[in-house]
């Protein structure tokens, strides 16, 4: 529905454009405001990025660091002491390739506690913002199963399906976070045909899994089985509130993209499945954040304005903890050595 | 409420006379010529001062005292008739008016100003069809909305949109009524165009308040349009080409004075017309692409009457937009190997709706009016690609994949209603109706097959989903005092969908207190319900918006819309009105950010908010009816606002379409029978945007460094500083059409050439920043040039239609 919308505007757009005209922006624009973005792990060390808005009109060129903020960090109401830049990112020659972490060395931040920060900096308005870091909530078990879709082009593909299994703690609101990382061993060729490329070594790579799901917490509309990892996802961040499930015992499906029997063939899979349990505001900022992306480019959707926690400034203060669990499928191969294709999508070992 | 209720039912009661020696004159006022019913035509006994309007089928009754009778029938565009006798009995005069332009050598249109002072009603506007054929229009093609939109209290929404917001309403929220029956997408070529042509309709009423009690089911207007019953006279017809469709109409009896048709119909070409040059490009080529589109819009109508007391209608419409694509490609690599594909890709929507109507006269006080109606409002998506293959290696070899998507509505509607001309000082009208609704919110269909495929053949997506509803109304049209009329209603609505049951009592009141001849005030109450949504949150209508019903979860919208009025008559030829409205609104849907063009499914519901509208103005309208030059200026004061508590921080926020000033300015003038000038001027404030103010950067996620991050990380976002808080630019248009007729053997041609936007002002469609680069040279210490690229945001106006001159030829016979 998506793309047939877009499809029409752009019917539209092309049939009817008789121009485009610069005009004059007569709005009141909003004086530059701090912008800090910090979201705090459960024993991590905490680092806040400062920097300050723009007008939508300025060049997009122009650094907008500040590098001689003022942050003030609080533990339950407790001053802890001041972040420092860590200038070892600061790029003096090319600034807008710096990166700007403040951070205090040494302290690693506590579940169950709530963090304040107060940012102060020449020519702007002194910004504050608070968040709790929330309890982390173990998982009890991952189920993995896989399935196959015939995908709008023609070709099938395998799917690995996650079912995570949890309690949810009852008389308080959570806010949750899905995050599978995969470490991957695969023999195969990007082409069509194995005989495309007739050797190969066993390729070795991790990240982020590219993951969706129709679970209705996470995605209530659903994604048809065609869509599926093509046409992107409101709720592309993967994070979810308990609504549904208050208290309870919970599983999460989620899946992600495995392989292509036609031309792929795995052969080993370590995923390392996190459930992050966030704060209200992180939720609300990755939320918004992904249906801003989502909408990114279609001019006839509603703008979607991003959550921020960050009074009299832009940006968010958000915490999470993590509990995870590793599945290994497969056995670690040899990465040093070749494999020929023998035909019939056989592989052997030089 | 229901106190202030039962007290108006008891003065109702109490202010109906009992006089003896009154006897009824009743009959249908018609067109002299066709013997089409006028709808709407004033009967005023002069005597008496005392006046009543014909129906909506011409008929008309009026209960009197005994003896000398001097009536005045009028209608606009026709000759008034004078009617003197002594009344004795009860006595039936069908009423046959002449068209003016048959009688005077010059042609003037006469208006019915008496209407609007010594009407009940108020904020309504009666447009008459030869007013409308009048005015300049865009691409040769005439469009009963793109005229209301020229009326105070309508906006046009978006450039070029045939969509009207009326009284700071949305777009779902008018009821467009075709001979009684519900369209439900009236729009062709996303919104450009409507669907309702002028050929074939004889009445375009307008309600925008104040609303009587037998209109029910939508907030903010309705629209109720009646086609011709054709004549019963004689064969007439008229062809008509224009730039982008041509259009004919074809009336006449098939036993004369008994059954009469009519059939009206237009097609656009440009995919006939291009046929032929996509053909050439295609020649000897192994890839060949075709597409095109179309609409088209038939109308077709019998009525037969079986006697004075008893006639049957059957009409029908039935429109339809398509687009489509087909690419063929063939290609043999060696002798025995080859493949082929074709892939077709098309897009439809359209509405069929039909009714079938009973009118009889019970006695000559009570008319009854029975019909059946059926209307079906369709979209549909499809896909199809195959692909064969021979090759000596892998054999022949097919793939066919097959994609469609459906979603429409359906209603089946039972309706019955009388009209009872008690006495001279009560109308009443009661009824009831029952409509089966049957909505598609959205189905996908997907087969796949080949060779070494396993075939698949899925439906999902939702199933259809049935509602219910009923309502009875009842209302009086009456005198409580002298000079002192009302028009008090009831329309009691039931809505039925899955085990919930929605019941809205709509009381409806409207008052005119006549000063004197010349001059009333008016104030209306109207309480309206609605069952039914539109998902839609694009500036322009799409066909995949679509319709859902009320559900357990999101009650029925309601408003509660007060007005008080002024009418004026300053002249002979001028009429002054002056109205005031406030709107209240609650149960609004409105889409959540960034959820406009997700996924339409099951959780529709998931994505939309529900909060409350306001919306209050004063509009201001001078007519003149009467004379060779005639016209109005219209003015529009008005405020429309919204508040979501998920929305824009719970904050209050201007509606899109609200338009502090709305001014439109509509000129025809008549130089001879030849030739007819018509030009319309409009200005209008810029619609509310919601446009990016301040950027920042978005948090980067600390992942590990050695993890590839597939989601897609913005590094900007982008402030709003709030819902539409940002005044496109001010919307002026200027059109200018002259049509020059001449008396030819058979009939009259007409030219018409118009030029919609004459001043070719780019009216904003829509705003975007975009970004604008520049170069700049300086030199360094050595003199050296050094080129640096420097990128900045502009605004941009992106707009639709320039200058549009059109020409058009038409021939009535």
């Amino acid at each position: 529905m998506k793309q047939l919308n877009i499809y029409f505007s752009l019917c539209i757009f092309l049939v009817f454009s008789s121009c485009e005209e610069e005009i004059t922006f007569k709005g009141s624009e909003l004086a530059q405001k701090l912008v800090v973005n910090c979201l705090v792990a459960a024993d991590s060390t905490l680092i806040a990025q400062v920097k300050h808005s723009t007008a939508i009109r300025e060049s997009r060129n122009e650094s907008n660091n500040v590098n001689d903020a003022q942050v003030k960090l609080y533990e339950n109401a407790q001053f802890i002491g001041l972040l420092t830049l860590d200038t070892a990112k600061v790029n003096t020659r090319n600034p807008s390739e710096s990166v700007i972490n403040y951070t205090l060395k040494g302290f690693n931040a506590t579940a169950g506690n709530s963090y304040k920060l107060e940012v102060e900096a020449p020519k702007y308005e002194p910004v504050k913002t608070h968040t709790t870091i929330p309890s982390p909530i173990l998982i009890e078990r991952i189920d993995t199963s896989f399935f196959t879709v015939r995908e709008s082009w023609g070709y099938d593909r395998n799917v690995i399906n996650f079912a995570i299994t949890f309690n949810d703690t009852p008389t308080e609101k959570n806010f949750y976070r899905i995050v599978i990382r995969e470490k991957i061993g695969k023999i195969g060729t990007y082409g069509q045909n194995p005989d495309d490329s007739w050797y190969y070594n066993i390729n070795v790579w991790q990240s982020i899994s590219y993951v969706e799901s129709n679970d209705l917490s996470i995605n209530p509309s659903g994604s048809s089985d065609e869509e599926l990892f093509s046409s992107g996802t409101p709720n592309s961040s993967l994070v979810f509130n308990d609504d549904l499930f208050d208290g309870k015992k919970h599983t999460i499906t989620v899946f992600s993209p495995y392989e292509y029997p036609q031309y792929d063939k795995k052969e080993f899979n370590e995923y390392s499945v996190e459930l992050h349990s966030i704060s209200k505001e992180y939720y609300l900022y990755a939320k918004s954040l992904s249906l801003f992306a989502y909408n990114d480019g279609d001019p006839f959707a509603e703008p979607v304005q991003v959550y921020s926690n960050i009074e009299n400034g832009y940006g968010i203060f958000g915490a999470y903890s993590t509990a995870k669990q590793t599945i290994l499928d497969g056995v670690y191969p040899d990465e040093s050595a070749t494999y020929f294709y023998e035909g019939n999508n056989d592989w052997v070992k030089d | 409420m229901m106190n202030k209720l039962f007290f108006l039912c008891c003065l109702t009661l109490i202010s109906i006379p009992n006089f003896a020696k009154n006897y009824t004159i009743s009959g249908i006022v018609k067109d002299a010529n066709s013997g089409e019913s006028l709808p709407s035509s004033n009967i005023f006994e002069k005597n008496r001062i005392i006046g009543i309007n014909s129906n909506t089928f011409g008929y008309y009754s009026i209960s009197i005292a005994e003896g000398k009778v001097d009536i005045a029938v009028s209608y606009i565009g026709y000759e008034t008739q004078t009617l003197s006798f002594i009344l004795s009995k009860d006595t039936i005069v069908n009423v046959l008016m002449v068209p003016q332009s048959e009688q005077l050598d010059e042609v003037a249109i006469v208006g019915n100003r008496y209407n609007k002072v010594t009407s009940t009603q108020m904020s309504m506007i009666d447009m008459p069809m030869q007013k409308l054929q009048r005015i300049p229009v865009l691409m040769g093609e005439p469009d009963v909305l793109k005229v209301l939109q020229l009326l105070p209290g309508v906006q046009s929404g978006s450039e070029g949109s045939s969509g009207i917001y009326v009284r700071g309403g949305g777009p779902d929220q008018n009821l467009f009524l075709l001979d009684g029956v519900p369209v439900y997408n009236a729009s062709h070529l996303f919104g450009f165009f409507s669907v309702f042509h002028p050929n074939g309709i004889k009445s375009v009423k307008l309600y925008k308040g104040g609303f009587p009690a037998r209109y029910a089911g939508r907030l903010s207007s309705v629209v109720d349009i009646g086609m011709k019953e054709g004549n019963m006279q004689k064969y007439e017809g008229e062809v008509s080409v224009g730039l982008i469709a041509s259009s004919f109409s074809l009336e006449g009896p098939i036993k004369k004075d008994k059954t009469s048709f009519i059939v009206a119909g237009r097609r656009t070409y440009v995919d006939i017309l291009s046929a032929p040059f996509i053909a050439m490009a295609n020649k000897d080529q192994e890839y060949k692409t075709m597409g095109g589109y179309y609409f088209y819009d038939l109308n077709a109508k019998i009525n037969h009457k079986f006697s004075d007391k008893s006639r049957l209608y059957a009409s029908g419409y039935f429109g339809d937009d398509a687009f489509y694509v087909k690419d063929e490609s063939e290609y043999n690599y060696e002798p025995q190997s080859s493949s082929n594909s074709v892939s077709k890709s098309k897009l439809g929507w359209g509405n069929k709706i039909a009714a079938l109507r009973w009118n009889y006269l019970i006695n000559n006080k009570l008319f009854s009016n029975t019909t059946l109606t059926f209307s079906n409002y369709n979209f549909y998506s499809e896909f199809f690609d195959k692909e064969e293959s021979k090759s000596v290696d892998t054999g022949n070899n097919t793939y066919e994949n097959r994609f469609k998507y459906l979603s429409g509505i359906k209603d089946y509607t039972a309706k019955v209603d009388f009209d009872y001309f008690l006495n001279a000082n009560h109308t009443l009208k009661f009824g009831t109706n029952f409509t089966k609704h049957q909505f598609k919110p959205g189905a996908f269909l997907f087969s796949s097959q080949g060779s070494n495929q396993t075939k698949i053949d899925e439906t999902f997506g939702n199933k259809s989903l049935f509602s219910n509803e009923i309502n009875l109304f009842a209302e009086d049209d009456f005198e409580l005092f002298p000079r002192l009329n009302m028009n008090v209603g009831l329309n009691l609505a039931i809505y039925n969908v899955g085990s919930k049951t929605y019941t809205s009592l709509q009381p409806r009141i409207s008052s005119k207190y006549q000063i004197n001849s010349n001059m009333s005030i008016k104030a209306s109450y109207a309480r309206m319900a609605q069952f039914v949504h539109l998902l839609t949150s694009a500036s322009i209508s799409l066909p995949t918006d679509i319709w859902v019903p009320v559900t357990s979860r999101f009650a029925p919208p309601l408003s509660d819309q007060y007005a008080i009025g002024w009418a004026y008559n300053l002249t002979q030829s001028f009429v002054l009105s002056i109205e005031g409205y406030y709107k209240d609104m609650r149960n609004l849907l409105e889409y959540k950010d960034g959820a406009s063009f997700a996924n339409v499914g099951s959780g529709w519901e998931d994505l939309v908010e529900q909060g409350t509208g306001r919306s209050f103005g004063g509009e201001f309208m001078l007519e003149k009816n009467v004379g060779k030059t005639t016209g109005w200026i219209g003015y529009t004061l008005s405020k429309s606002d919204r508040q979501f508590e998920e929305l824009n921080g719970g904050k209050v926020f201007p509606y899109k379409y609200d338009r502090r000033h709305d001014l439109s300015l509509v000129m025809t003038h008549e130089f001879s029978k030849r030739i007819d000038v018509g030009a319309t001027a409009v200005y209008g404030t810029g619609n509310a945007v919601t446009l990016g103010i301040n950027e920042y950067d978005a948090m980067q996620i600390p992942f590990s460094p050695n993890d590839y991050y597939y989601d897609y990380q913005p590094n900007k976002i982008t402030d709003y500083n709030g819902r539409n808080s940002y005044r496109a630019p001010s919307y002026v248009r200027f059109d200018i059409g002259v049509n020059f007729r001449k008396q030819k053997k058979h009939g009259i041609r007409t030219w018409n050439i118009s030029i919609y936007n004459a001043s070719n002002r780019k009216n904003p469609f829509f705003l975007g920043w975009d970004e604008k680069y520049t170069n700049t040279v300086t030199n360094d210490t050595s003199g050296n040039p050094i080129y640096m690229e420097q990128t900045k945001r502009v605004l941009k106006k992106y707009s639709i239609f320039p200058i549009m001159p059109s020409i058009s030829y038409s021939y009535k016979f």
